[in-house]
């Protein structure tokens, strides 16, 4: 660090703007050059003198005025800040409520078919028309699957109990040597 | 001096940004608030600026009634003491060039000392003035505009140096270089006006 940045370093230092890293090398620039540090410490001083003068105020006259003129009056902003609580409330009643009445209108699914989560497409006749006993049967085809899924799971289970018991066992068996 | 209005208790632990959003939403004690937190330093930054008075408390409040003026353009990421300063910093420039009172100095200039104005006080009177007038104003009064304008910024306005750089225009190592020869000039004035200590050995 040569004298110029160590100037810099210790301006931002007096204000301790200055990097941790940048400090250090300009505590060692600081140790071998004596007239930087005479530079640095009375700096330090017109700063501390500077500092101990008290600081002019306005006249009162001057801060009253200045009160007047500052009287707030509300603009759109701020009305429209106290009412966005309630406004978007309503936008999103009103959303929900557009939302659910579109999707009654458009979408000529029954809530079996729904649950069931088959699509319309597949399991609906050309015609449009709604059937309840295919619906049943769809369901039934749903439940039947799901069965078989519970079964294989089961099946699953029973196979990873069995390799747990193996695995102690041969735990068990090794700890004996 | 006159007390000033305290700021109200509850507004007390608030950040100027909250506190002036609660005025743009018609909070007057909020506004009262920001007043009595700031205007110490920023009255301080203005007088030590143009070294008048008359013409600080003018600046002074129409600093603030710019930021009554311009509440709605104020962005909340920006700081709020670094928005006053900057307007009050303009318009004291503005009124400094106005008055021919104002002059950039580069790192190459070594004269960092200003004479006053020809069509200024008397020498007389500006004898009187400076005898009434502390040291560190007088000191102050005889440095170089824009070494002045760096050091009470970063002394009245608390914005970093980088932060001083935006509001001038002018790159980091300038500021720093006229916040060095500030300090330079604030000495030798101290030192002449046969300031002891640390500074005289």
């Amino acid at each position: 660090m040569n004298c110029e940045q160590a100037n810099e370093v210790l301006m931002l230092d007096l204000y301790g703007e200055a990097a941790a890293a940048d400090v250090v090398e300009l505590k060692t620039h600081l140790a071998g050059c004596a007239a930087c540090r005479r530079a640095a410490e009375a700096s330090r001083e017109a700063l501390a003198e500077f500092r101990r003068e008290a600081t002019p105020r306005p006249s009162r006259e001057t801060v009253e005025a200045v009160l007047a003129s500052a009287q707030p009056r509300p603009f759109l902003g701020g009305i429209f800040a106290q009412l966005r609580p309630a406004l978007w409330q309503a936008a999103a009643v009103v959303a929900i409520a557009l939302t659910v009445s579109v999707a009654v209108k458009f979408w000529p699914q029954s809530p079996v078919q729904l649950a069931a989560g088959t699509s319309s497409a597949v399991t609906q006749p050309a015609t449009t028309e709604t059937s309840w006993d295919t619906d049943s049967a769809a369901l039934s085809e749903h439940i039947r699957l799901a069965q078989a899924d519970v079964a294989i799971g089961s099946s699953l289970d029973n196979r990873i109990s069995g390799l747990r018991d193996a695995l102690s066992d041969l735990h068990a068996g090794s700890s004996s040597f | 001096m006159p007390d000033q209005p305290l700021s109200p208790a509850s507004n007390v632990e608030q950040t100027d940004d909250a506190l002036f959003e609660r005025y743009r939403n018609g909070d007057a004690a909020a506004f009262e608030t920001l007043l009595a937190r700031h205007q110490s330093a920023l009255f301080g930054f203005l007088i030590r600026m143009t070294g008048d008075r008359a013409l600080a408390e003018d600046l002074f409040q129409e600093t603030w009634m710019r930021v009554v003026r311009e509440a709605r353009r104020y962005r909340a990421e920006q700081k709020f003491s670094r928005w006053l300063f900057t307007i009050a910093n303009r318009l004291a420039i503005d009124e400094l060039r106005r008055r021919k009172r104002w002059r950039t100095v580069s790192v190459d200039d070594e004269e960092t000392t200003v004479e006053l104005p020809a069509n200024g006080p008397s020498a007389a009177v500006e004898t009187e003035r400076r005898r009434t007038l502390s040291r560190i104003e007088a000191a102050l009064a005889t440095m170089q505009p824009s070494l002045r304008q760096v050091f009470l910024l970063r002394e009245h306005s608390g914005v970093s140096f980088k932060e001083i750089a935006a509001m001038t225009d002018a790159p980091l190592g300038t500021v720093l270089w006229r916040m060095s020869a500030a300090l330079k000039h604030l000495r030798k004035e101290l030192e002449a006006d046969g300031i002891d200590g640390v500074m005289a050995k």
